[in-house]
């Protein structure tokens, strides 16, 4: 077919005429392997908008602009083309040759090439140019409603760090639910930031066992296959340079707070609520005492609020702030906190490609500046992959990547005062900034610069009492950002090389070795003069962490040309046998050092005194051997089945090894004869499968989780140590069997096609700590605790809705429902958390709380229903039966909708990704509304309950109350969302103008991502955890990039 | 030519095999000690003690409130009336009590906290006698383990339960303290939780582990290395300590007695230098604390000293109540100068405000260094006088208090008038030379029962929370007669939920 392809290349090179000025008119027939007309096949000038799609026999004519040389050919059942077409070629008819055709890119597991037709299992593939319609650092950020079934947080937002993916649903309960990344064949265990989006071909995910079985003990949360690209036969070098400036805000605002005026009357009602007041306490003056003596108005402390007697026998008072007060100041932590980041990214690549071999080479460069200031992420990575074809039996390549990066990061530590998205949330509104004097100036240092308000300050202020500000006392986050220094510079290499040689006619073995390597210096350096150092002389830690993983596997596939199958061709069949071993291996370091010599210096050597240090290496090994078998008949009826057994170092030597396995099958069901003629049906293949996969991918921490362990524990000098955990030599692989079934359908010359799956997960023996009676003196220990099961349907759905020469719309739905159900836990009935439950019948981490039941119109205490339907005001006496299970996080319905619009040279899409149904415990929110001294309130507040008598849901105010905001159904919340995602409008240049400027192609784009975003709370993201609780975590931004995609 | 065309991949097939032997798939951790290595020689089973007396100053990773046993000290103490936190902090719910009553907080981390040092006692004794090495190390390993044993019974039982010699609790149905449910006893490491024992039952095991380890120490005869450890002095002085509790006077003098042999109390300038190295002659356990291991904000010279820009300098200092100190300590008495009166901070550019605390200071300035006291002759002298009292011995009780009490005020004089008088002058020297050392709910609990020959007037027993200083914290905590439920600390929900044996929750 090559022959007939380039005979034709050449016959229309021969025929060319001298070169015409204006766009002419060509047209064709794009032909299957037998010879039949092609319907609904793209047909694509490249480099070029200009396109059109064959009529139902195959036929096709189109506009070629001046100057233009190739034809891109692409039916989605019978595959792809290019055709080099002459300047006075009026007719070009195109066979398609069907082997090349199904495959998604180059795509294969262990040296199995996968293609749509023969393969049994349920994929997903997301090509380069859906990653290049999202304006992304990190790769896996694109998978967001790329693909049903997959799931990613929002979270992570931190410039340079990773969302986590979930494919399927929970499918565990301790052990990570992340999938296996497998990068151009090799287990992927770097960081997900520091491969540049820009090199990849292709992800594919692979969902069910007849596609992750073959990776053993960590395919039980699917895998996702990524290939880099590489160089293609293209005559001459192609260099493509891609551009593009644009910037970041915050997607979403803050939760409604109350402002000053409101905030001063909530707080005194909750300071004169509180326990043990005596009358003396309850004076204007004394209740600014209690809020550290910051008072942003202008009379004086003992003058601010005019307390009223709302209820004199309960002794019940109310404080509003003086009319004829104003405010001197209103710092908002937020504007000084908060940034437009602008983000860079440039890519350079050259490929090329001969019979000999090809290579390609890029270069990237990427510059984040994050939302909050001086947290940036910026990163240079390289990538050269070159294969070549040593003999006619033996091919060789080498892909190697570099990746040097540095993130500037902030404090995200739930606890830490100093993480910026706490501070912006929490501080009360009448806590500065910056320092005011006494007359309520802004106070500067010696330079002229603002003074930043640490809490503790002199008389020097408008209250001219000593301050002491209660909530994140001695620190200052805007401050930290500018005299603190917290960063990783990372190295990452990554380099994979094989062998390839065929032997003996049949056989071909491949040899591959991959090494990865991750070398970070994380630091935190505080300073010497002011903050949280400060009475120690600043103080620095570093920790220097190195991962290497070294991936050796060998693979013999065996292509039986004899015996039977030879003497007839329609029974096709290959063997792969294999063996692989994997370590990794964690070398980390950790230096503190305090007592700096001036505030210049950064570095231990330095620093006066060293106050912590310490090492260790930890090593984690495993050993496979795995064999595929695949058949078809008539590449009509596909089989295939796979086995591998797993030993990992995890486990205790008698509970080592793990088997797993998986069949499948295909069917091609419009090839029989009784759906042939129907002319509208162009595919419709019936797949299923079963197997059964693993999951040993404990945390870190779960490296030796077999083996009783002691931690060291010095004492003064004295070598020490303290017991640790019990361990569990019984423990045991994480087992799920995965059923699936599913079409894969074509209709209507192709307009119409998509995806349907149901599948059905169970997963058995599942890892999970079993906590222990805190009595007997240690945690718990992981064990193979309980059962569950995910059912779902995943739908994907693709139209051509319109498709006029120069007028296209593509529109793509992707429907995801999972259903988790936990069907056994071992010990006990359930398995009780702080506010959810592993319960037998129930999804995981239902949510399991008391229900509120409004406020006592006497008292204003928050009431609980109890099991015998009664209400307490007390929440101490709630038991575990009078705690109801509320559903869980897990959604009905996911889904994502991309239009694809294209208009002559313009093209124009966007995406939208919800969700519908779940539950959200929103922790912020409740926070917010039982606020802590010092500590911002919600907006809500105002409908506290003020005196006996008021019907509200929202109970009194009270500081150091017993229990604050304690865990109820009062903070449940929708898990809905909705999210107008990734939005793209390009221009390509045509291909006239294209020539006096001498390039291939330009293409000139505008990208936006998270335009906007709909959820039940102003300010709640209900994305950033799949288990629907909320964290002070970095807010989704919005990216608006203008860029430019070059060919020369 | 063939040959290597079939070589080449057989040869790669075979070297890739060949590496995975059998050992590839065996690791082991570095980061942490495999048990199984622990017990096979004596070192490791040292080490295993060591441990211990490191998880006494420990951080335990979560609230900055929890830092070993000072953190419950400080607890102990803020419960009574004679240390007022001022202003808030970490430390106001166990002010208030909601440490004590609530779900989480450092009540329940105290709970954690010693029986996970009854975990590590029962493994070393489990273990100890298959070790290879000499008797006589083996024998301190394990006293030392039976007297982390006791002492962590002896401040659960105090936590969890009514007090010793309490009768008549109504609670649990008019029966006396001893017959009353107190905290599942373990003697041995386990997996399953145990259901509540008796008070009576947990002191009958505390004083068997107290004695035993005292005969163990007896005889070893090995010295210790240094005073985080343990030796026979120090398990006299928990003798001492808990036959106190059990209302046992003559055990207690003799323990308490013997146990102060070979200490000296400390004079005026040690007094006033900041309760903060272990090698003061009075000190006979405090934890030895070096500048890698010490916990920075979350220790408790961060809450104590101001000057040590932690806690106490940015939320709250802690102080002592003012009767206390102005009526109280007479103005002869050195430990006058522990405090900041009321003029002294009145005076500007004085550092440190009314009533603060300046009894414990940071050892070096800069740096968070200062040991923590864990028992002190002086208490054995206060425990000697009260017990001799108790049996009448009113001369023997002047002697001791008298020879104790002028190293800090020359000027004192033990009233003898009656026993009941001399022991409330005893109480009150407890109070006064114990600040701040995690004395004074336990205490408080102890002096509510009654006594064979001393009467406290019923009006008197119980906490009382006096005082006009103006602390920014209040407590709804005022007064707690002694049968108050209040006094009992609740068990953490994850025991309730957890324990298979059954957990009855305190009222």
């Amino acid at each position: 077919m090559r022959k007939t392809l380039l005979l034709l290349a050449l016959f229309l090179w021969t025929g060319m005429q001298v070169a015409m000025a204006q766009s002419r008119t060509l047209k064709g027939r794009v032909l299957d392997k037998n010879g039949e007309g092609v319907p609904g096949a793209s047909v694509k000038v490249q480099g070029t908008t200009v396109g059109t799609v064959t009529d139902i026999d195959g036929n096709y004519e189109i506009q070629i602009p001046e100057g233009s040389e190739v034809l891109e050919i692409s039916s989605l059942t019978d595959g792809k083309a290019t055709v080099a077409i002459g300047e006075g070629d009026e007719v070009a008819t195109v066979t398609l040759k069907e082997d090349a055709s199904q495959q998604i890119g180059e795509v294969s597991i262990y040296g199995k090439a996968i293609d749509k037709k023969s393969f049994t299992g349920s994929i997903a593939t997301i090509t380069a140019d859906d990653i290049a319609r999202r304006p992304v650092t990190d790769i896996t950020k694109a998978l967001e409603g790329a693909a049903p079934g997959v799931a990613i947080t929002s979270g992570g937002g931190q410039p340079g760090a990773s969302p986590d993916i979930q494919i399927r649903g929970q499918n565990t309960l301790s052990a990570s639910s992340a999938p296996l990344i497998v990068l151009d064949g090799a287990p992927y265990s770097g960081s997900m930031v520091s491969i540049n989006p820009n090199d990849i071909e292709s992800m594919t995910v692979l969902k069910d066992a007849a596609a992750t079985s073959i990776y053993g003990s960590r395919g039980a949360n699917g895998v996702i296959l990524l290939v880099s690209k590489k160089g293609k036969k293209t005559g001459k070098p192609q260099i493509n340079v891609d551009a593009s400036v644009g910037m970041l805000n915050r997607s979403m605002p803050l939760y409604k707070t109350l402002g000053a005026k409101e905030y001063l009357e909530t707080a005194y009602a909750a300071y004169s609520n509180g326990p043990g007041k005596t009358s003396g306490q309850l004076s204007s003056a004394q209740f600014l005492a209690y809020l550290g003596n910051y008072n942003p108005y202008n009379v004086p402390n003992g003058e601010l609020m005019q307390i009223e007697d709302v209820d004199l026998a309960n002794g019940i008072k109310e404080g509003t702030v003086n009319p004829n007060a104003s405010l001197l100041y209103d710092d908002s932590w937020f504007n000084e906190l908060n940034q437009v980041g602008i983000r860079h990214v440039y890519n350079v690549s050259v490929a090329n490609g001969d019979d000999r071999g090809n290579y390609r080479f890029s270069v990237g460069y990427n510059n984040d500046q994050g939302i909050v200031k001086n947290s940036s992420y910026d990163r240079i990575t390289a990538r050269l992959n070159v294969n070549a074809n040593v003999t006619d039996w033996l091919k060789s390549g080498m892909n190697v990547a570099g990746t040097m990066d540095n993130q500037r990061f902030f404090v995200g530590d739930q606890q830490a005062y100093i993480n910026p998205f706490m501070t912006a949330q929490v501080m009360g509104p009448i806590y500065p900034v910056y320092r005011y004097d006494s007359l309520g100036n802004r106070m500067k240092d010696i330079n002229g610069d603002d003074l930043y308000d640490f809490g503790v300050n002199g008389t020097n202020n408008p209250s001219r009492l000593p301050q002491t500000r209660p909530f994140a006392t001695n620190m200052n986050p805007v401050a930290s950002l500018f005299q603190d220094d917290r960063s990783t510079r990372a190295f990452s290499g990554f380099g994979n090389a094989y062998l390839n040689a065929t032997f003996l006619k049949d056989f071909n073995v491949v040899v591959n070795f991959g090494l990865n390597m991750y070398n970070s210096t994380t630091n935190q350096f505080q300073n010497m003069l002011f903050g949280d150092a400060s009475n120690i002389g600043g103080r620095m830690d570093r920790t220097i962490f190195n991962r290497i993983t070294t991936n050796f596997n060998q693979i013999l596939t065996w292509t039986p040309s004899f015996s039977i199958f030879a003497e007839d061709e329609d029974h096709n069949a290959d063997l792969v046998l294999g063996h692989e071993n994997y370590l990794i291996t964690d070398n980390n370091a950790t230096i503190e050092r305090t007592g700096f010599i001036g505030p210049q210096f950064m570095e231990g050597s330095a620093a006066a005194l060293g106050t912590g240090s310490s090492s260790s290496l930890s090593e984690l090994a495993m050993e496979s051997y795995f064999a595929i078998l695949s058949y078809n008949f008539k590449e009509k009826y596909y089989f295939s089945a796979s086995l591998r057994t797993d030993g990992s170092s995890r486990f205790s030597p008698e509970n080592r090894w793990g088997t797993f396995w998986s069949v499948g099958a295909g069917w091609m069901m419009n090839e029989e004869s009784f759906l042939e003629n129907l002319e509208w049906m162009n595919m419709l293949k019936f797949r299923g499968s079963y197997g059964i996969t693993g999951n040993e991918a404990l945390n870190a921490a779960g490296y030796y989780a077999w083996m009783p362990r002691y931690s060291f524990y010095p004492n003064n000098s004295n070598p020490g140590i303290i017991f640790s955990t019990w361990g569990n030599p019984n423990l045991r692989w994480e087992g799920q069997f995965k059923f699936n079934i599913g079409f894969d359908f074509a209709f209507f010359a192709n307009r119409i096609n998509g995806t349907i799956d149901y599948f059905l997960s169970g997963a058995d023996d599942l890892l999970f700590v079993r906590p222990f009676a805190p009595s007997v003196g240690t945690g718990g220990i992981y064990d193979n605790v309980g059962s569950m099961q995910n059912s779902g349907v995943e739908l994907q759905l693709n139209g051509d809705i319109i498709r006029k020469s120069n007028f296209t719309y593509n529109a793509r739905l992707n429907l995801t429902h999972v259903r988790n159900k936990i069907t056994k836990v071992q010990t006990e009935d359930s398995l009780i958390g702080g506010g959810t439950i592993l319960a037998k019948g129930f999804a995981v981490n239902s949510f399991y709380l008391p229900h509120f039941a409004g406020v006592d119109p006497a008292t204003g205490a928050a009431q609980y229903e109890k099991r015998d339907g009664t209400l307490t005001t007390d929440y101490a006496t709630l038991e575990n039966e009078d705690y109801n299970i509320l559903g869980s996080s897990f959604r009905d319905l996911e889904g994502s909708l991309t239009n694809t619009f294209s208009y002559k040279n313009f093209d124009l899409s966007f995406m939208i990704s919800f969700g519908l149904g779940g539950q959200f415990y929103d922790g912020i929110y409740a926070r917010l509304m039982s606020s802590s001294r010092g500590e911002a309130y919600h907006e809500d507040i105002v409908k506290r309950w003020r005196k006996p008598g008021d019907v509200t849901d929202v109970p009194k105010v009270e500081y150091d109350a017993l229990y604050q905001s304690p865990l109820s159904d009062r903070f449940l919340v929708s898990n809905s969302f909705m999210n107008i995602k990734a939005a793209t409008l390009g221009y390509t240049l045509p291909a006239n103008t294209l020539e006096k400027l001498n390039l291939k192609s330009l293409r000139v784009f505008v990208q936006a991502d998270n335009l906007y975003y709909l959820s039940a709370r102003t300010g709640l993201d209900v994305q950033q955890d799949f288990f629907g609780s909320s964290s002070f975590a970095y807010f989704p931004y919005r990216t608006i990039m203008f860029g430019l995609n070059l060919g020369l | 030519m063939k040959l290597y065309k079939l070589g080449l991949p057989l040869l790669a097939l075979v070297l890739g095999l060949s590496s995975c032997k059998k050992e590839y798939l065996d690791r082991t951790p570095t980061a942490q000690a495999a048990m199984e290595d622990v017990f096979d020689n004596i070192s490791g089973a040292k080490a295993a003690v060591n441990g211990i007396h490191r998880m006494m100053y420990e951080f335990g990773g979560d609230q900055h409130n929890e830092f070993g046993q000072a953190s419950i000290n400080l607890m102990f103490d803020l419960m009574g009336e004679d240390l007022i936190p001022n202003g808030q902090g970490h430390f106001n719910a166990s002010y208030n009590y909601n440490a004590a009553r609530g779900p989480a907080a450092t009540g329940a981390y105290a709970f954690t906290f010693y029986f996970r040092m009854i975990n590590n006692a029962n493994i070393i004794i489990q273990n100890i006698d298959g070790v290879p090495g000499e008797q006589a190390e083996k024998d301190n390993i394990k006293a030392q383990a039976l007297f982390y044993r006791a002492y962590a019974y002896y401040n659960l039982a105090n936590m969890y339960g009514y007090s010793y010699a309490m009768t008549g609790i109504e609670v649990w149905g008019g029966l006396p303290s001893v017959a009353t449910p107190c905290v599942p006893l373990y003697t041995e490491p386990t997996q399953v939780g145990n259901p509540r024992s008796t008070v009576g039952e947990v002191y009958a095991q505390i004083t068997q582990d107290i004695d035993a380890a005292i005969a163990l120490f007896d005889g070893s005869g090995i010295a210790r290395g240094d005073k985080s450890q343990i030796d026979g002095s120090v398990a006299r002085g928990l003798g001492a300590r808990v036959a106190l509790v059990k209302q046992d006077w003559a055990k207690a003098a003799t323990l308490a007695n013997e146990a102060r042999q070979g200490y000296s109390y400390m004079n005026g300038t040690q007094l006033l230098a900041g309760f903060n190295d272990v090698n003061s002659s009075e000190w006979m356990w405090g934890s030895a604390i070096n500048t890698e291991q010490a916990t920075s904000y979350a220790s408790f010279i961060s809450f104590m000293d101001s000057d040590a820009e932690g806690y106490a300098y940015v939320h709250c200092q802690m102080v002592i109540q003012n009767f206390l100190l102005n009526d109280n300590i007479d103005s002869t008495d050195i430990r006058k100068l522990q405090f900041t009166t009321r003029n002294q901070a009145a005076q500007p550019d004085y550092p440190y405000v009314q009533y603060e605390q300046r009894k414990f200071k940071v050892r070096v300035l800069g740096t968070w260094l200062a040991d923590y006291p864990l028992m002190r002759a002086a208490e054995m002298a206060l425990i000697e006088a009260e017990a001799l009292a108790h049996q009448n011995n009113l001369g023997g009780a002047q002697t001791v208090l008298e020879e104790f009490v002028h190293t800090r005020n020359p000027e004192f004089t033990a009233d003898i008038s009656s026993s009941d008088a001399l022991i409330k002058q005893i109480w009150l020297q407890r109070r006064i030379e114990l600040w701040g050392e995690g004395f004074r709910y336990i205490d408080l609990k102890r002096q509510a029962a009654n006594f064979a020959r001393v009467t406290v007037p019923e009006n008197d027993k119980g906490l009382h929370r006096i005082g006009n200083f103006n602390s920014q914290v209040a407590s709804g905590v005022r007064d707690l007669q002694p049968s108050d439920n209040r006094w009992l600390f609740r068990f953490p929900s994850s025991e309730i939920l957890r324990n298979q044996g059954g957990i009855q929750q305190n009222p």
